[in-house]
């Protein structure tokens, strides 16, 4: 369920709020949705995962789990769930039952007493103080939102994240295996071809138990001859009847995936046709597929207002890419809500902090003084200026942390940023591990660059809310630019 | 001089538990010490290690020494500060990776000779300065540079060694100069050889430190000749002092040398083996890489209280293990809480006077075979409780 709080005066960009009443978690759009390995953030447990406050969205890629753990596996798990919680609820009325016939028996009072005595002495050879943990399924007493079976209890995922379902076929991975009319070509994490029939796709989604799924499509890869797309948009058209058909409240809100076609006539046909489709009321959003792929800026810019233009408001979009700052800003000026990158994993891999919050302070800082100028005298002009001259430092926007200039550093990663890592540790130490290869690297550089980047689109919102965001993105701008130095 | 207390909670024959109160922490043994190799347990922050309730942990000298250097650390504040852990340190003297990890490895008298791994260029290490390290490194129990041998040699060398140790020994304690700070633990050394064992305690007990370590086994001895080596050097040590056996972590290897008397150990064998897909169970190993877990939906160990049991099944960290970096960090949570709540229990059933039936109990579970109606015990097991008074039980009696 969407809903719209706020347009914005000179762009298309819009806040929202949507819904996910499977997991009763309810999400501010424009929002990032964090990809993942098997349902897990490279390199986090749970517990490290927590560590971070705004992530809300999981994306999975279903050929990951295509294999392992599989579809037979997920069946018979969630019948052992099933099972165990219908043990549970036995037990509970027996224990109720036993309850109610102990109440006003003093006789069974003492016995108990007698008992308690004996159950200590029995006690456990090597009785143990526990450690505790918070983990927060246990601390839900609203049972209702509890997880009880798919993907999400299987893989330890909480309370407060929900899962978004897509399939990206094999030439994503880097493999051409093409796909068929009946048959969608993966590449699972395994290297190993599989192929899925959209059914299947949806019988797996039923298994797995998502908030969203996307439903089955191929995704139009760049210069496809004219017959080729048009045979591709009959196919995902076909297809997303069918998994309309096989929707039900186990496979959650469905997206329809969006072709980014560059002739009009075939695209304002597809459109046509797809907007029938979604009046009937199934499909709950929309996925942008292939874009992010070796077009320019201008050109997907150009791509995506051609159809945002003839979309419903009222439902959400999102994409899919590799997105750095100012690009996210381009789809978000165009009406996209919800964008899936892994943007901050692939700088963790190349060793990079990114550093959002520390500059855009400076540039504020620095374009109030220039306002200020202007109104007053020049007396307290030049004493500001010589202040500002001393207080700012360059910060750059990304930093290598393998540069030697680290080992001596004993600031946390940016100074003055909340996460778990730069609480906790140091540039120094991190410098350290990434010389001697130790993986706890790796755990702390993600946790701050998810955390970072979940603060861009907390300004990002922000901005919108208050009708500057023209200005905001002209900051972004300006700020890669001069890390491009 | 001394920079601890050890005051002995209970005992139980030889074995006993106890409080040691550390510059930094407060520790009960016996205790498991994981080993931290270079400043971080691998894929596990130290907030982790805290919640796993880890007491103490072990870091590499050498490894350290190489990178970030030993002047670092004096700059920085220590260890400790480096990696924000504020409970126990201990750091072994490097000797030990030098000569197994090294091409050239010559030991003198003056110290060992070796190829530094970072340049190439030939380094000699004294014990002068192994000691200066590890006092800038700053860690709570620190140790002798030692003339480490393969355990299975014998004659002439081996005599050499050990009372080249003994020098060696006491050019440590002269260049220790955190002596309020930091304890100083000497090795005992002799190989498997009875009477060379008996002077080097001797000597050693005379200089008066403030704990002791035994030394120069677990490399590939008979566990035959490896227990009686123990037992002798319990026997001999003072009461009132820590005790610690170097490069002992097998479960049944523990509890055996608990029963014998030892405080402290530290392996890398839990952290290691996860990384393989090998978790540690009441019962013995699980690998669970094999297909036969696919379907298997019970925790790994019903009875464990760590992160990986309460949320996750075999089958999930089947698929996970050795595939994906966070398959290997929940097995490392796994195997490092079970050795902590094996010393757990252990300590509390000394506490509680019922250590021979945890022990019996221990050990019909790690040996009994399905199918077998007779369980089958290593006889260097029998051999070394019953030297404690304590009997095994041999008859399988499965549920």
């Amino acid at each position: 369920m969407f809903e719209i709080t706020h347009e914005e005066e000179n762009t298309e960009s819009r806040l929202g709020k949507l819904t996910l009443p499977k997991s009763s978690i309810t999400l501010e759009t424009p929002c990032f949705i964090c990809s993942t390995q098997r349902g897990f953030v490279r390199h986090l447990t749970p517990d490290n995962l927590l560590n971070i406050p705004d992530i809300e969205l999981l994306s999975i890629n279903l050929p990951q789990i295509i294999y392992k753990p599989g579809l037979t596996t997920l069946k018979r798990f969630n019948k052992y769930c099933q099972e165990k919680e219908s043990s549970i609820e036995i037990k509970e009325k027996e224990n109720q039952k036993e309850k109610d016939q102990e109440i006003g028996k003093e006789k069974e009072k003492t016995n108990k007493k007698e008992q308690e005595k004996e159950n200590e002495s029995n006690l456990k050879i090597g009785e143990e103080k526990g450690i505790e943990i918070e983990i927060e399924d246990e601390n839900d007493n609203n049972k209702q939102n509890q997880i009880k079976d798919g993907l999400k209890r299987y893989y330890g995922i909480g309370s407060k994240h929900a899962l978004f379902l897509k399939i990206r076929n094999s030439e994503f991975a880097g493999f051409y295996y093409p796909s068929t009319d009946e048959k969608i070509a993966c590449c699972s994490s395994e290297g190993t071809k599989i192929f899925i029939t959209p059914s299947q796709y949806m019988e797996f989604a039923s298994e797995i138990n998502p908030d969203i799924t996307v439903s089955p499509a191929i995704e139009v890869v760049g210069n496809n001859k004219r017959d080729k797309i048009e045979k591709q948009v009959k196919r995902s058209l076909k297809w997303l009847n069918l998994a309309i058909s096989k929707k039900t409240a186990r496979t959650g809100s469905l997206f329809a995936v969006l072709y980014a076609i560059e002739d009009p006539k075939i695209r304002n046909k597809y459109l046509d046709q797809l907007l029938k489709i979604v009046k009937n009321g199934k499909v709950d959003g929309f996925l942008f597929g292939c874009l992010f792929l070796n077009e320019s800026r201008i050109e997907r810019k150009k791509r995506i207002s051609e159809i945002t233009e003839l979309l419903p408001k009222e439902l959400p979009r999102s994409i899919v890419g590799d997105a750095t700052l100012s690009q996210i800003l381009d789809c978000v000026e165009k009406g996209i809500d919800l964008i899936n990158s892994s943007f901050p994993l692939k700088l963790t891999e190349l060793n990079l902090v990114l550093n959002y919050q520390n500059p855009l302070q400076n540039l504020r800082s620095e374009n109030k003084n220039k306002n200020q100028k202007k109104n007053k005298n020049e007396d307290i002009e030049i004493e500001n200026e010589n202040e500002n001259e001393n207080k700012k430092q360059f910060e750059p926007l990304l930093m290598n942390l393998r540069n030697i200039k680290y080992e001596d550093d004993n600031k946390p990663f940016v100074v003055g940023c909340q996460c778990f890592a730069c609480k906790n540790h140091t540039r120094q130490y991190v410098y350290h591990l990434i010389s001697v290869r130790e993986m706890t690297a790796m755990i702390l550089m993600n946790l701050h660059n998810i955390y970072q980047y979940s603060l861009f689109f907390k300004d990002m919102r922000w901005a919108i809310k208050n009708n500057k965001f023209i200005q905001f993105k002209e900051a972004i701008e300006t700020l890669e630019k001069s890390n491009l130095k | 001089m001394s920079a601890l207390e050890f005051e002995i909670l209970a005992k139980s024959g030889k074995a006993r538990t106890s409080i040691l109160t550390l510059p930094h922490y407060k520790v009960t043994t016996p205790i498991f010490q994981p080993v931290g190799t270079c400043g971080s347990m691998k894929g596990l922050t130290s907030k982790q290690l805290r919640e796993l309730d880890c007491q103490i942990i072990l870091g590499n000298t050498y490894h350290l020494a190489l990178h970030p250097g030993g002047e670092f650390f004096g700059k920085c504040g220590g260890l400790h500060e480096f990696m924000n852990w504020d409970r126990g340190l201990l750091t072994d003297s490097g000797g030990f990776q030098m000569v197994s990890l090294s091409k050239l490895a010559e030991v003198t008298e003056e110290g060992v000779n070796f190829i530094s791994p970072k340049d190439g260029s030939q380094m000699l290490l004294k014990p002068e300065t192994s000691i200066k390290i590890q006092n800038q490194i700053g860690a709570d129990i620190i140790m002798q540079l030692d003339d480490v041998v393969h355990v299975l040699t014998s004659g002439k060398r081996l005599e050499e060694a050990m009372y080249r140790s003994i020098r060696w020994l006491d050019r440590c304690i002269k260049a220790h100069s955190r002596k309020s700070e930091q304890n100083l633990f000497p090795i005992i050394q002799g190989g498997l050889n009875p009477e060379l064992r008996k002077i080097c305690l001797k000597e050693m007990i005379k200089r008066d430190c403030p704990g002791y370590a035994i030394g120069g086994l677990s490399g590939g001895e008979s566990k035959d000749q490896f227990w009686k080596i123990v037992s002798l050097c319990t026997d001999y040590l003072p009461e009132n002092k820590p005790r610690y056996l170097m490069g002992v972590g097998f479960p049944v290897d523990l509890i055996v040398c608990s029963v014998l008397g030892v405080d402290m150990f530290d392996c890398v064998y839990p952290t290691r083996t996860s990384r393989f897909g090998t978790a540690l169970v009441w019962e013995g190993t699980l690998k669970l890489k094999s297909e036969k877990y696919q379907f298997d939906f019970d925790p790994i160990e019903k009875d464990c209280d760590c992160l990986t049991c309460k949320k996750y099944t075999k089958s999930a960290i089947h698929t996970l293990v050795t595939k994906e970096t966070v398959g290997c960090h929940l097995l490392t949570i796994h195997n490092i809480r079970f050795q902590m709540r094996l010393m757990q229990r252990f300590r509390e059933s000394i506490k509680n006077n019922k250590m021979p039936e945890f022990v019996r109990a221990f050990m019909k579970a790690q040996f009994k075979k399905k199918g077998e109606k007779k369980i089958v015990y290593p006889t260097w097991v029998i051999e070394a409780l019953q030297s404690q008074q304590i009997e095994l039980d041999y008859e399988n009696d499965e549920d």
